[in-house]
């Protein structure tokens, strides 16, 4: 043995493996040192027989021996795995030990993860995948920001120069949309239709299921008549028949060839049912006899930047308007804008996803900041168990492994019960969404749960996992052992309830931050509907009809279709009156004028906004509610064979006759200086496009005297409105049986609907700060309540010597209220900064409302002072014989 | 190590093995790979089942007067692994067989 240990000391090779096999997890290494003493042992015997022992065959050894280092590297991610399996099994066992614990912690995490994962799957869709078009990058939205035309869609003259000459865009694409009635097969039927040129598909290099897309001749003024249909136009109507190529259909009264059905998954701005060629009429266009408003989206070449477009489209439109005889109406201050279509579908949503992911994101991190006081306490109570565990030998980074692992271990599970929490919350969204709060986007988006989601939540669990995991582990990696062992049980000290109560005062300016939010929202929803609408949206039904063009385009036609109508819908049981209007209140204006005044020169009509004209049948003020201010109503006299009369608004009113009366005076409302019409009289104000707008300026003229086609009838009933759908629809059927009636629905449903953009901003923050308010109370109650448990004997003791009930309830409120107090003011200051950003979003009230932040922060006090008062009172009810033995 | 596929060097280890050669060492010299490829490798076909391990008896070391050995020995689903890969490695068959140049090593000691 002597001599074999003497010749070791020459054989560097075997002490280098020795020294080696000290990183070898300790399982393995006995077996491991043993095979490789074999192999260098064996080697050298062999090269010793050999006479080969020199100083080569000594290198070639050693070199031999480094292969030991490989392979004990190659062993390292045993020592993991192992460790790692028994501190897994070890966390396990403690979480399941401690069962409360662990479900308050795991509930937390899940609900703030669960969040943060369901409006992360609204950003995923909305903001970071492509438009689902090909190569959606070179796609641009094309509009004109204009001083004098309507800002936005751009007029067809341009549409068609900027298609003949630019050398920039790949192709240039026309977009409208129309209402049409289609009939034939079964009942009448309304529907939207997109108006396109034949260039809109291929542009967004959108394939056809059946068929094909429009050809350049069909896309001309007097073109065969065609229609491409929807996949669910084609599976509704059609019963998906696979023949269906070929066939007509009756699209306001004209027979149209279908030609192409869509796939399920096309979707562009809105949900359509059908869509016909554009056919733009160039010559009409060009020579001011009918020019067409076009919303128009291209797709740039290869290589060409957003601005070179905009630059040459500019050029185009500077050289046209330049050249253009003097009258044809001028367009000569709009500017053309490029867009990639992505931004402009996003639009203002971009801001509110901002918000929404900033308020989970805080909501998140006072899940965190909760979980870590709870383990905070639970490694106070576990302080003893960590000590003798370092005095058993644990080094700092084992201990630390192990609290770290029991984290991430509530984390994952938190993160798998917040992705069923966020599949269930993003399926609400998506519903509230169905008005389109989210914008147009949102018809394109498919919001859900994919991979990129499954990825956010795994990253943000274990984000989560290390962040409310450091602090504590930090902790109990260093425990004083002295103190720890001697203490006996008690643990804890006044710096690491510094620590828990840092964490308290964060939670409470993060909420109160979110509570700010939310609380701007619900003022600025009570101050909506405190306006006065102008009209009454109780009992009042609203159906539209919309007389077909060729059948009706004589005015007689479409006068003597509601003197039969109207009649029979008055008779109806439970109507009070029934009236008729082209654009009932909270719809889109649908015909305009420039109202001119007798006997005054007026700027060019181009100068000056249009002021909506309302065509209106006597009995509609009547039956929507809208008072009368001066003069009359109109009536049954008020027609076709009378004198022209007409109605203004107060607003109008005030703007055509400052300080007069508007009543006998003379006006003309579509903008000619000639055919004046006599003011009867002025009714009130009414909030048109929503509670939140402006009062606009309007005209009404009698429909007796000029009615269109679009119709709105309106109904004061005294039962039900929607009880009255089923018989409305069967008498306008008995007067035109291929009239649909449609968009049937009371004033109140258009009423919510024209706010369900507001409501759902509100429900979801509203939600959110809820959510953070009930995960800081239980915050304040877990830093009280350890609080109280802590300091039982000093409780004992104090009441030993006198103190009452109350002075210890004081005592432990105080110190809570008194922490709540400085997260307040820190929460609200940083609310001050922070609700800048919503100020679109609010109404009638300001962004730094008083009120505001001062109902904010007592209710915020209200719901601490409960989280304080309950384990205060706990602290009163001690015995203080009991308190006094507690060690 | 994924089942089922065989880099060429696992491969050659494993066709070593079968041939015969039943120790690191004698594996390295058949093959010409290092240590420090050879060892890890047949931890590796270890996990994946492909060979067992066992100590030689500490007797018959003894009696050698060398440390004692650890023997690698080719289970039946390496063998199916080293069919499926010989398919895609031909120059595996060139691999030699025991040769007893070896031999006489073992025997002196």
């Amino acid at each position: 043995m002597r001599q074999r240990g003497r010749k070791a000391l020459a054989r560097p090779w075997l002490w280098l493996v020795r020294l080696i096999g000290v990183i070898v997890p300790c399982r393995l290494r006995a077996d491991w040192r043993q095979e490789w003493e074999a192999d260098l042992q064996y080697r050298e015997a062999l090269l010793a027989e050999w006479d080969k022992l020199d100083r080569r065959g000594k290198l070639d050894l050693l070199w031999h021996s480094l292969g030991a280092f490989v392979d004990a590297l190659w062993l390292q991610p045993r020592r993991l795995e192992d460790e790692m399996f028994q501190d897994l099994r070890f966390g396990l066992r403690m979480l399941l030990k401690d069962k409360a614990f662990t479900a308050v912690a795991v509930l937390t995490l899940s609900l703030g993860i669960g969040a943060n994962t369901a409006i992360f799957s609204v950003v995923n869709a909305v903001l970071l995948r492509p438009l689902p078009f090909k190569s959606p990058q070179q796609l641009v939205w094309l509009e004109e920001s204009a001083d004098v035309s309507v800002n936005g869609p751009v007029p067809g003259p341009h549409f068609l120069e900027w298609g003949e000459q630019s050398r920039t865009l790949e192709s240039l694409a026309g977009y409208n949309v129309e209402e049409t009635t289609m009939t034939g097969a079964g009942e009448p039927e309304w529907l939207q239709c997109g108006v396109v040129t034949a260039s809109f598909f291929p542009t967004l290099g959108a394939q056809f299921a059946l068929g094909r897309n429009f050809l350049a001749a069909e896309d001309r003024p007097g073109g065969a008549r065609v229609a491409v249909i929807s996949y669910k136009l084609w599976q509704r109507r059609f019963n998906s028949d696979p023949n269906v190529i070929g066939r007509a259909i009756t699209l306001n009264d004209q027979s149209h060839a279908i030609i192409g059905v869509l796939p399920p998954e096309f979707r562009f701005i809105q949900p359509l049912d059908l869509w016909t060629p554009m056919a733009l009429d160039s010559q009409q266009e060009r020579g001011n006899q009918r020019i067409t408003l076009i919303n128009v989206i291209a797709r740039l070449k290869t290589g060409v930047s957003r601005e070179q477009a905009q630059t040459e489209l500019a050029d185009i439109l500077q050289r046209y308007e330049g050249a253009k005889p003097k009258n044809v109406m001028s367009f000569a201050g709009n500017r053309a804008r490029v867009i990639p279509l992505h931004q402009q579908l996003v639009g203002d949503t971009r801001r509110l996803l901002f918000i929404l992911f900033g308020a989970v994101g805080l909501i998140l991190l006072i899940a965190c900041a909760n979980v870590a006081n709870l383990m905070m306490a639970r490694a106070a109570a576990r302080g003893p168990e960590m000590a003798i565990r370092a005095a058993l030998g644990a080094g700092r980074v084992r201990l630390m492994r192990q609290t770290l692992t029991e984290s991430l271990l509530l984390a994952a599970v938190g993160g798998l019960c917040g992705l069923l929490l966020a599949y269930g919350l993003t399926k609400t969204i998506v519903s509230l969404n169905s008005a389109g709060a989210l914008g147009q986007i949102s018809n394109m988006a498919r919001i859900g749960i994919d991979s990129s989601v499954l990825l956010f939540t795994l990253l943000v669990s274990l984000l989560t996992g290390v962040v409310f995991g450091l602090f504590p582990s930090l902790q109990t990696s260093r425990p004083d052992l002295n103190a720890s062992l001697k203490e006996g049980g008690r643990g804890g000290g006044f710096h690491r309830g510094r620590a828990r109560q840092s964490l308290m005062i964060a939670e409470v300016a993060m909420t109160i931050t979110l509570l700010v939010g939310a609380g701007l929202l619900v003022r600025s929803f009570v101050n909506l509907f405190r306006v006065n609408p102008g009209f009454r949206a109780e009992n009042v039904l609203t159906a539209r009809l919309s007389l077909p063009y060729p059948r009706y385009e004589k005015g007689e036609d479409r006068l003597r279709f509601m003197r039969e109508l109207l009649p029979r819908l008055a008779a109806l049981p439970g109507v009070e009156s029934v009236g008729a209007i082209n654009h009932p209140p909270l719809t889109e204006f649908n015909f305009f004028g420039w109202p001119r005044v007798e006997g005054r020169q007026s700027a060019a009509i181009d100068r000056e906004p249009a002021t909506p004209i309302g065509q209106v049948t006597p009995d509609y003020f009547r039956a929507i509610g809208i008072p009368l201010l001066s003069g009359r109503y109109f009536n049954e006299g008020d027609n076709a064979d009378a004198p022209r009369v007409l109605l203004l608004n107060e607003v109008l009113a005030r703007k055509l006759f400052p300080g007069e009366d508007a009543v006998g005076k003379r006006v003309n409302p579509f903008g000619a200086n000639k055919d004046y019409a006599t003011v009867v009289g002025v009714i009130g104000d009414v909030r048109h496009s929503g509670l939140d707008q402006a009062v606009t300026p309007q005209v009404y003229i009698p429909y007796l005297q000029n009615g269109g086609g679009l119709i709105t009838l309106v109904f004061h009933t005294q039962v039900d409105p929607l009880g009255l759908a089923n018989a409305v629809r069967q008498q306008t059927l008995a007067v035109d049986p291929n009239l649909p009636v449609y968009e049937v629905m009371t004033m109140e449903q258009r009423l919510s609907d024209s706010v369900s953009s507001r409501r759902f901003n509100l429900l979801l923050l509203g939600a959110f700060a809820l959510l953070a308010l009930t995960l800081a109370a239980v915050g304040v109650y877990g830093v009280i309540s350890y609080a109280v448990t802590r300091r039982t004997h000093e409780i004992g003791v104090r009441m030993a010597l006198g103190a009452r009930a109350a002075d210890v309830l004081r005592l432990f409120v105080r110190q809570g209220m008194s922490l709540v107090a400085v997260g307040a003011s820190i929460g609200l200051l940083v609310a001050l900064a922070l609700t800048r950003v919503m100020k679109s979003l609010l109404f009638g009230v300001s962004a730094t409302d008083p009120l505001t932040f001062a109902g904010v922060a007592s209710l915020l006090a209200l719901v601490a002072l409960a989280a304080c008062y309950l384990p205060a009172r706990r602290a009163t009810k001690v015995d203080p014989m009991t308190a006094l033995r507690h060690e | 190590m994924a089942k089922g596929y065989l880099s060429y060097t696992m491969a050659l280890i494993l066709q070593a093995l079968d041939n015969g050669y039943k120790y690191g060492l004698e594996v390295m010299t058949v093959t010409g790979l290092a240590s420090g490829t050879v060892y890890p490798a047949l931890r590796r076909l270890e996990d994946a089942g492909y060979v067992d391990s066992k100590w030689e008896r500490q007797s018959i070391a003894q009696a050698e007067q060398r440390p004692a050995r650890k023997y690698y020995e080719v289970t039946e689903e390496g063998r199916d692994a080293l069919a499926e890969a010989r398919k895609r490695f031909r120059l595996l068959d060139h691999l030699e067989q025991p040769a007893p140049k070896l031999k006489p090593a073992r025997g002196k000691g």
